[in-house]
């Protein structure tokens, strides 16, 4: 196990600090100086200058990333905004909590409905949820979130006046204050990975329920639940990885759903960095995303090893 | 069918009673194709029966019947099944669920693929008999590491906790068998549990079942396309061909003195090491088609001694003694 996390960690490692090279390159190859943004249209050549000395712009792109890097990972710190002058880890930790809230709840809603949907279709197969999940996936991998959003705002807000149409509580106001908040935008984000889930879900229970075990167990009489938690131990390491891949990418669409619900989350900081060519605020965002995804997807393995007992010892 | 011939082991009250079965599967079209054709023998208590034939004669299918385990695309189209005065046929799912592992058990061709690879050998077998008796997690390990002992597994209450990846095929098999056996069923079905394994470890299975019909008193009714293998533990043989019974006596009338071409030939397909050296002997042709069974005799089209009555007239299954032969042109 141990060598396994190790093994892990190493490899994730080697992601990170390719990501964080392509960021640097990326941001750097932009047209459009920060300095420029920072000090304005009437700023001289001089002082452009000046503040991309300070700021060590004006050094070549791999210095700079391993000054930063070397910051990073001896420090932590992750440098200051260009902007506002403040930490970047200030800067992030006042909005990452609000992309957490509404992520998590949308991650929790597909995990269980693509589950209980999922389980659901494959044992009735042809019944009313097999054909539901059929008919679900299509429409929910079909509605983009930003557009199934708005319909949101529009019926359930505007119309029946039961959620409010945007803006953000955080949890210090209350609980039932801050889900009535994060409500819309997590249903808007899940949707999709309900459907994604409960088609993974129906396809490898449906595949295991097929397996040759689960004969052996009906015919020394085992209950029937019993048999299909049988069935599900096996089937469940393909819905846990891609579970664990649609938790990284909800970040991604977290952006614009934040946009529509207009809550002040990661997006608005990212939108903000990227237009005004804050680098280091920008690197800080994404280099968080990558973490989260590198995690999440560690979190996957680890789960699948305790489930299948041939991976373990083969580890 | 004209005449239903009583089988030899009817005259003491028979454990399992097969009477003609019938098993079909769904065409697509909306009719029937039986697999199954009305099939008749019974088991008496403590007797080993084997079932021989060759793939698609109806064998292995006509015992998935009797557990109520044909899945849903197959279903049971006709006849009576009793098993201890009971009809299985009109059975709920929930008291068949609970005869299925305490009364009656199954087990299967591939050990590698018939055990949950995600548990503990020790579960799975305890998880059986938890199914049947009201016990703890406590006493149903114990129970599994007895079941475990009696199968031969040496070391048996440290070889619980082991996998099944961990277990060779010849052990699985007989982790297999030890859930089959561990709440002392009076029915034991083997459906060919040894085509997948080594020779050497085929012997030591039929052994095994042999054994544990003596010590428990276990009927047995095991599924073979290997008379020979089959011959060396059971008391009587069923051969049976495109979904019929075709022959059925007691084991050593069928080595000796079958009848049926179709048995007489089956004997001379295993090779012997002390017979001649040369090509092996096959059955020339295919077994019929579902769904395209001939109105005579199933095997007329390759059968040595046909004759132009048994194209078109199925020959009835005709008792004698202890003997029963559906054949127009007995040898």
């Amino acid at each position: 196990m141990f060598r396994l996390v190790a093994g892990r960690m190493l490899s994730s490692i080697g992601t990170l600090l390719f990501v964080g090279l392509a960021l640097f390159l990326l941001t750097r190859s932009g047209p459009g100086s920060p300095a420029r943004i920072v000090l304005g249209a009437d700023a001289t050549q001089q002082q452009i200058a000046q503040f991309e000395e300070s700021h060590g712009l004006d050094r070549p792109v791999l210095v700079q990333y391993g000054s930063w890097l070397a910051d990073v990972v001896l420090r932590g710190d992750f440098g200051k905004s260009f902007v506002t002058g403040r930490d970047v880890a200030v800067e992030i930790s006042a909005s990452l909590p609000v992309t957490l809230s509404i992520v998590l709840l949308a991650f929790l809603i597909a995990l269980v409905f693509g589950l209980a949907i999922g389980i659901a279709a494959a044992l009735n197969p042809g019944g009313v949820f097999d054909r539901l999940a059929r008919l679900g996936a299509v429409v929910g991998l079909s509605i983009p979130a930003f557009w199934l959003g708005i319909i949101l705002i529009r019926f359930i807000a505007v119309d029946l006046r039961l959620l409010p149409p945007g803006g953000y509580a955080p949890l210090s106001a209350g609980l039932m204050v801050h889900v009535q908040t994060i409500l819309m935008p997590a249903v808007s984000l899940a949707v999709y990975y309900i459907a994604v889930l409960a088609r993974m879900t129906q396809a490898s229970l449906q595949e295991a329920l097929r397996g040759d075990y689960v004969r052996t167990a009906r015919a020394m009489g085992l209950p029937s639940w019993k048999v299909v938690a049988y069935a599900l131990v096996n089937a469940l390491p393909p819905v846990i990885n891609l579970a664990a891949l649609s938790f990284g990418y909800m970040f991604g669409w977290a952006l614009i759903i934040e946009q529509v619900f207009n809550v002040p989350g990661l997006s608005r900081a990212l939108l903000n960095a990227i237009s005004q060519r804050d680098f280091l605020l920008l690197q800080g965002i994404v280099f968080l995303f990558t973490v989260i995804f590198v995690l999440a997807n560690l979190i996957a393995d680890l789960v699948n090893r305790t489930l299948d007992p041939r991976q373990r010892s083969t580890a | 069918m004209s005449t239903v011939g009583t089988s030899p082991s009817a005259t003491s009250s028979p454990l399992l009673a097969i009477e003609g079965l019938r098993v079909g599967f769904r065409a697509a079209g909306g009719g029937v194709i039986e697999a199954v054709r009305g099939v008749d023998f019974t088991v008496a208590p403590g007797e080993a029966v084997g079932i021989v034939g060759e793939s698609g004669s109806g064998k292995s299918l006509s015992m998935l019947a009797v557990m109520r385990l044909l899945g849903s695309t197959a279903g049971i189209t006709g006849g009576r099944i009793t098993f201890d005065g009971r009809d299985l046929t009109a059975l709920g799912e929930a008291e068949m669920r609970r005869l299925r592992g305490r009364d009656l058990a199954m087990v299967f061709q591939d050990p590698q693929s018939s055990l949950n690879p995600a548990l503990t050998i020790g579960r799975q077998i305890a998880d059986v008999v938890r199914a049947h008796r009201g016990v703890g997690q406590t006493e149903a390990r114990r129970v599994a590491a007895e079941a475990l002992e009696r199968v031969g597994i040496r070391d048996a209450g440290r070889r619980l906790d082991a996998y099944p990846h961990e277990f060779s095929g010849g052990m699985r098999q007989r982790a297999l068998i030890a859930m089959a056996i561990a709440c002392r069923p009076r029915l034991l079905i083997a459906d060919e549990p040894t085509t997948a394994l080594d020779v050497t470890v085929q012997a030591q299975i039929v052994d095994l079942i042999a054994d544990l019909r003596r010590d428990l008193g276990l009927a047995v009714v095991f599924i073979s396309h290997n008379l020979q293998l089959v011959a060396e533990i059971v008391d009587r043989v069923v051969v049976m061909y495109g979904g019929k019974v075709v022959e059925d006596g007691p084991v050593e009338t069928i080595e000796r003195a079958a009848r049926h071409p179709y048995t007489r030939l089956l004997r001379s397909c295993v090779p012997r090491l002390d017979g001649p050296v040369g090509p092996l002997a096959t059955i020339e042709g295919t077994p019929p088609r579902l769904g395209r069974m001939p109105a005579g005799c199933p095997f007329e089209p390759r059968c040595p001694c046909r004759e132009a009555l048994c194209a078109t007239e199925m020959p009835p299954l005709v008792a004698a003694e202890a003997h029963r032969l559906a054949c127009w042109r007995p040898q």
